[in-house]
């Protein structure tokens, strides 16, 4: 549903994003991560077209994106602090009023269960209720694609696992959802893909069962023949390999690997 | 569907600033150099000021595209204006040139500071700075010269927004720059340059 490919994005001369590439399908919570600065919320920007992406191509339902697919995507942003002076139920009026298959049940429903005070400034929620809030918003828009940055930062670690239940649920009504988080965790928990971005540059990416399946954890390098060593997990590695050596990795260490990286980066290859 | 979509703009734009908006509108109902004060004010908060402090973003998370949130902006400036204008005509003059005459230099005032302050947000300046910059100059490029075509004539009256000679020539002026703000602030990653 939705399609990156090689996406670019240079800020005065610095390359933020030099080649990021990924696929969520109907159905798939597609987790994005990465070191900060490593260029999650520029990805999450351009997508959006708050920033104008240099090269590269997004595409939405197999069509290049246009303006007026942006009704198509809800957004939860990195600033929380979107509209600070308007109220709850002023965000309700706005996002009922854009979004065409906007579910004002399950807006009334989210609001209820956790209590939150629509006639209150945005302002004036703590940093929790915002994410909550701003989580709500997106799944009652009936948006095909969503985008969270963090959106279980800042909560009770029993809501938390009710929003993990809630983007799982929204994903299996055959969105696609696209969560940015350093909670790895958690996205073990409920996301079905990862990209792992560094330095601009997607360097690993695939279902999180098959990325499981195809690395192990070892002690030392020796026990492997075959395989590509992929980095350092404190004193342990982390290989490709289809030899059955080591242990299974957990998503965690998948991503420790990856970011550790002990093989030179080659600045020729594509 | 694009009247919804501007009337939920106004709705958070005046909501947003209802304490300036309340001061600077009412000082509209008062002619002449107060209400040129008020439009200049209105003109440089009403989006300008938001995208120098990076504010207009929240909009782009939403369904809505940089070029509406500028015309809506832009439409409620100039709402404001000639409503006032339509308010307190009567109580000034009952001459429709008159009315006509001064309608439009208010408006080529407010589209021509709107355009000024949002190219200089645009390129990263300061909005007031330039607004500010740009009539003193103006003010020292129209008091020369004269608007008869004469050996003194001076062809910048025509279109200076403080002597606006030719109110249509001026209007023509005022497009012309708005559509070089509007290219602007669309067309730039505006958000990011500071």
């Amino acid at each position: 549903m939705l399609k990156i490919n090689s996406l670019r994005k240079k800020f005065n001369d610095k390359f933020i994003l030099t080649n990021v590439s990924f696929e969520i399908k109907p159905g798939e919570i597609l987790a994005l991560v990465g070191p900060n600065g490593a260029g999650k919320t520029t990805t999450i920007n351009c997508i959006t077209g708050i920033i104008k992406k240099d090269k590269g191509e997004i595409f939405i339902m197999d069509q290049p994106f246009q303006k007026k697919d942006k009704i198509k995507i809800a957004v939860v942003p990195e600033e929380r602090n979107i509209f600070p002076k308007l109220s709850g139920e002023d965000y309700r009026k706005i996002w009922s009023n854009v979004y065409p298959k906007w579910d004002e049940n399950i807006f009334e429903k989210l609001i209820n269960k956790y209590n939150l005070p629509l006639s209150e400034k945005f302002d004036k929620y703590s940093i929790g209720m915002k994410t909550l809030f701003l989580v709500i918003l997106a799944v009652s828009s009936g948006a095909e694609i969503l985008l969270l940055d963090e959106p279980t930062q800042h909560l009770d670690p029993t809501v938390r696992l009710e929003i993990m239940n809630l983007i799982r649920e929204y994903a299996d009504l055959g969105k696609s959802i696209l969560v940015s988080s350093h909670e790895i965790f958690e996205l073990e928990e409920y996301a079905d893909s990862i990209a792992i971005i560094k330095n601009g540059k997607i360097i690993f990416y695939d279902s999180i069962d098959s990325a499981k399946e195809q690395h192990r954890v070892v002690e030392d390098s020796s026990v492997t023949k075959e395989g590509e060593i992929i980095g350092l997990i404190g004193k342990k590695l982390l290989v490709k390999t289809e030899q059955n050596i080591g242990r299974f990795p957990n998503l965690n260490e998948i991503v420790v690997g990856y970011l550790s990286g002990k093989i030179q980066e080659n600045i020729f290859e594509n | 569907m694009y009247i919804k979509r501007m009337e939920i703009v106004w709705e958070k734009l005046l909501k947003e600033k209802l304490g300036v908006f309340f001061i600077f509108t009412l000082l509209l109902l008062i002619p002449n150099s107060i209400r040129l004060l008020s439009i200049f004010f209105l003109a440089n908060l009403i989006l300008p000021s938001d995208v120098k402090q990076k504010r207009d973003i929240s909009f782009y998370y939403l369904p809505f595209s940089k070029g509406e949130i500028f015309l809506y902006s832009l439409a409620l400036l100039l709402l404001l204006v000639t409503s006032a204008h339509f308010l307190t005509f009567g109580f000034i003059s009952n001459s429709l040139y008159y009315f006509l005459n001064s309608l439009l230099y208010i408006i080529n005032f407010a589209i021509i500071i709107f355009s000024i302050s949002m190219l200089a947000v645009s390129n990263g300046l300061d909005n007031f700075g330039i607004t500010i910059i740009y009539l003193i100059i103006d003010s020292i490029l129209s008091h020369f010269g004269s608007l008869t075509l004469d050996k003194n004539f001076n062809p910048y009256k025509l279109i200076s927004i403080t002597v606006q000679g030719n109110k249509f020539l001026t209007l023509l002026f005022a497009f012309i720059i708005l559509y070089f703000a509007f290219k602007a602030y669309v067309g730039g990653d505006t958000y990011v340059k500071n």
